[in-house]
């Protein structure tokens, strides 16, 4: 069948699939993994030379020139660009994070204009009352009282000056306090709108820094990092992984521990004894990527459990997500792991 | 001229009656004609089973009759290349393409070959092995190192 394809035609494929883009390096990288002699011919350099001039538009003058080595080639032109890539990205989650800051700090300004508007209005509201209190005052003092103070002209006097300014403060205060509102309005549209920008601005954030496997790419992540992660994917409970500097210390406060791949056996939350699983399943691993050993024991004692479970719980919380915040340092793990 | 009947001999003896202007698109079959004394029962083609040779006729006749002269016209016999190689299973899609090579019809070894691209285009290493039933020859450490190299692709 298949296998019986001659060479010419299987490099006819190669080249059919490569030039009306059907084929990626990545499939051509599929098929050289499947037997030795595909392998063969997936890695000659006419393949390759095509690829590079495709993806990378890498000249070809002429169609029997073949840059030797291409698929080396290609490989570090493809490094490059991810490099180029993740640099890019990297400076995307940056600008998506200081715009979220952005809009942090305008809202916390919004809310504090507000706070100083709305202080400005009750004062506004509470002169006006006042005044509306001297005035009827002033009224009753005509009404009630006005042999005597007519009688005492000082006092009329007084009185009768009073009327007009109060009257002009009272349109006057009423205004500022329909302009503290309508300042209130403002205010509160731009902090609506404020608040929609940064949804907006933490969504788009959310996206570019989504990954479907956060834990999957363990072997991603360098050494002598710390740091906790846990999947959202349903199967996951919560995850960790602690890397210490200095993993001498981390060994001795965990003597037992194997440094490969750990699942923590769900049974250890139950608070019994519980084994601890080699392996890399999927649910509730800690691993430990130095080798040098931490957290993970060949059993989990009983009065640890709790404290463990805490720390998991903990780091699930913080969004499952790796933070800064939230890594547990080899120190840290190890007192809680000693209890 | 065009009306001369060309008659093709499968693997399994089963003749195939066509124009001589559809079978001669097959270079292979061109030379035949050209420098054999044909067999009375026809030109035979030994390594062509009439399951497949029934195929490749078909391609052929269409392609004989129908030379595209404009746009549209290109792009309905386009259309019907893609319906031609639906109607193929994967086992008959390889069987014409070790055909087209042998008989050297040039259009018909290019779509059959796009079709196989497309096939493999995003299969898993697994996928592509069961796909055309190649056998694993890889010692595990020889597999190891082969995946290592090719790691690059994948992350």
């Amino acid at each position: 069948m298949g296998e019986g394809l001659p060479d010419e035609i299987w490099r006819r494929i190669f080249e059919i699939g490569i030039e009306k883009s059907r084929l990626s390096y990545k499939d051509v990288c599929c098929v050289s993994i499947t037997s030795r002699r595909l392998n063969r011919l997936s890695n000659e350099d006419t393949l390759w030379t095509h690829l590079l001039n495709l993806d990378f538009s890498i000249p070809i003058d002429d169609d029997d020139i073949v840059i030797p080595a291409s698929k080396t080639l290609y490989k570090t032109m493809f490094d490059k660009d991810r490099e180029r890539k993740v640099a890019a990205h990297r400076r995307a989650v940056l600008r998506a994070e200081s715009d979220v800051g952005v809009c942090l700090r305008n809202l916390k300004q919004l809310q504090r204009q507000l706070a100083d508007e709305r202080d400005k209005a009750r004062a506004a509201v509470q002169d006006l009352a006042n005044l509306h209190r001297a005035r009827s005052a002033s009224v009753a003092l005509n009404v009630w009282q006005p042999q005597i103070i007519r009688g005492h002209h000082q006092k009329q006097l007084v009185v009768e000056q009073c009327a007009l300014p109060i009257h002009s403060r009272i349109s006057a205060l009423e205004m500022d306090l329909r302009l503290s509102k309508q300042q209130i309005d403002i205010f509160t549209k731009a902090y609506i709108d404020e608040k929609q920008r940064l949804d907006a601005a933490k969504k788009h954030l959310e996206l570019i820094t989504y990954h479907p496997l956060p834990t999957a790419r363990g072997s991603s992540f360098g050494p002598n990092r710390r740091s906790i992660e846990a999947t959202k994917l349903g199967r996951v409970r919560f995850g960790l992984v602690v890397e210490g500097d200095e993993g001498g210390e981390a060994a001795m406060a965990a003597p037992q521990c194997s440094g490969k791949w750990q699942r923590w056996d769900k049974r250890c939350r139950k608070g019994r004894r519980g084994a601890i699983g080699g392996g890399g399943g999927r649910d509730g691993r800690f691993y430990d990527l130095n080798k040098k050993g931490l957290i993970a024991a060949a059993t989990c004692k009983i009065s640890m459990c709790p404290v463990l479970t805490y720390v998991f719980e903990h780091a699930v919380d913080k969004d499952c997500r790796e933070q800064e915040g939230s890594s547990v340092n080899q120190r840290q793990v190890c007192c809680w792991w000693n209890g | 001229m065009s009306t001369k009947k060309i008659t093709l001999l499968s693997s399994d003896r089963e003749q195939f009656i066509v124009d001589e202007a559809v079978a001669i698109q097959s270079q292979t079959i061109k030379n035949l004609i050209e420098d054999t004394v044909p067999d009375e029962d026809g030109i035979p083609l030994p390594v062509v089973h009439s399951r497949i040779l029934a195929k490749v006729t078909e391609y052929l006749t269409k392609h004989a009759n129908y030379k595209p002269h404009n746009d549209a016209a290109k792009e309905e016999l386009k259309n019907w290349d893609v319906k031609f190689l639906g109607k193929l299973d994967n086992n008959t899609l390889f069987d014409l393409i070790l055909a087209a090579n042998y008989l050297d019809i040039k259009g018909l070894l290019d779509l059959t070959c796009q079709a196989v691209a497309d096939l493999m285009k995003g299969m898993s290493v697994e996928e592509v092995r069961k796909l055309f039933n190649i056998e694993n020859d890889f010692t595990p450490e020889e597999e190891e190192a082969v995946r290592k190299e090719n790691q690059w692709a994948f992350d």
